[in-house]
């Protein structure tokens, strides 16, 4: 008996009506479909014409492509150019933004009228002292002791006076 | 001249330069010599369906066009970028047609030990189609006569079963089993016979991985 002339298995059976179904219907069926005899057949059929892409192909995959061509020839901006602009518009914006924002809160603030307290005039004490100091010829340390007490008598007198300018509240 | 060969390597980098600037000569250059070599050694073998080698085509040169800018040529051929592109685009329609249980398959496999190892030129892969071609007339030379009826009638002539299984004076249910039989034995032979493939023929110029 030829091979061919056996006798098929259940199983044999089975492939080839799955074979069959699939090589019927590329789109679908064929479940279980053995794949050495499904890419088998796949190559039969190409094989019969020349493995060749149609030349018809050509204008579709222009029209397919043609978006992104197009996409190309439309000039996009450049990451330096970007970032050029960024660099002026941000130090810009930034003063702007201190700018109108300082602004309300100086409104706000109250204002403090400039009072101008003038230095009480040295006292004839103070004075002598300084001369004192100046001039030498005594105990120095006995001179520069008065000179520091009458200064401190001083400062005291010109802070009285700048609280009595501030009204009292410093 | 194949992809590698420096002329084409000048000629190439100045038809990707102006096509960045969205110039269509030289798109149409570039498909002109890029769309055979990825039909006919990546597309076809893997889909084993003309139409929708032809889509995905198509989608490899959009994704090209769309990614030129993050292509590195390293001194190359943009022709590895490509193929990586189309094998990858096959594999996602393989996995809808899994997902959806078509049954179509390609035939890489079989193919690949007529592949020529060098990577192919532009606009030509005439070499490895018609070394495919010679082998599948060869092959069914030496298969059984009966087997070799059956798979003419349905594969070369595309009849419908019913009329195959009329013309062997069959049942179509036998002739189904006849046809399954004779892809087995057409593959068996076929195995052998591109074992003993030219030398240079191989895998090597195909993306392997993606």
């Amino acid at each position: 008996m030829k091979p061919e002339d056996e006798q098929p298995s259940e199983e044999e059976l089975r492939e080839a009506a799955a074979l069959a179904a699939a090589l019927e219907n590329d789109a679908g069926g064929g479940a279980g479909a053995p794949s050495d005899a499904l890419e088998t057949a796949a190559l039969l059929r190409q094989a019969r014409a020349p493995l060749t892409v149609s030349p018809a192909h050509e204008p579709i995959t222009a029209a397919h492509v043609a978006p992104a061509l197009e996409g190309r020839r439309t000039p996009r901006p450049r990451r330096g150019r970007m970032w050029i602009a960024l660099s002026v518009i941000a130090p810009a914006a930034a003063a702007g933004w201190l700018f109108f924002a300082q602004r309300p809160m100086q409104r706000l603030r109250p204002i403090q009228p400039r009072i101008y307290v003038a230095p009480p005039a040295p006292s004839s004490d103070l004075l002598a002292a300084q001369a004192a100091a100046t001039r030498g010829g005594g105990p120095a340390g006995a001179a520069l002791a008065r000179l520091d007490q009458e200064m401190r008598a001083y400062r005291r007198q010109y802070h009285e006076g700048l609280r009595r300018g501030h009204g009292g509240t410093r | 001249m194949t992809f590698n060969d420096p002329a084409w390597l000048d000629q190439e980098r100045r038809l990707l330069g102006e096509l960045r600037r969205g110039d269509r000569t030289a798109f149409s250059r570039l498909y002109g010599a890029f769309a055979q070599p990825l039909f006919a050694r990546v597309l076809l073998p893997k889909l084993g369906d003309r139409q929708t080698a032809e889509d995905v085509l198509a989608e490899t040169f959009r994704i090209m066009l769309e990614k030129l800018d993050q292509y590195d040529d390293r001194g190359g051929s943009i022709w590895s970028w490509l193929a990586t592109i189309a094998a990858n685009k096959a594999r996602d329609v393989e996995r809808e047609r899994a997902r959806r249980g078509q049954a179509l398959r390609g035939f890489a496999l079989l193919s690949a030990p007529l592949l020529d190892a060098q990577p192919p030129g532009p606009g030509d892969d005439a070499g490895d189609a018609a070394r495919i071609q010679a082998a599948v007339a060869r092959v069914m030379e030496e298969i059984n006569p009966r087997y070799r009826r059956a798979l003419t009638l349905r594969f070369l002539d595309d009849r419908p079963r019913t009329e195959c299984a009329e013309l062997l004076e069959v049942k179509v249910a036998t002739f189904d089993v006849l046809l399954l039989r004779a892809l087995r034995a057409f593959r068996e032979r076929w195995q052998a016979v591109t074992a003993d493939a030219p030398a240079g023929a191989g895998t090597a110029s195909l993306p392997v991985s993606a």
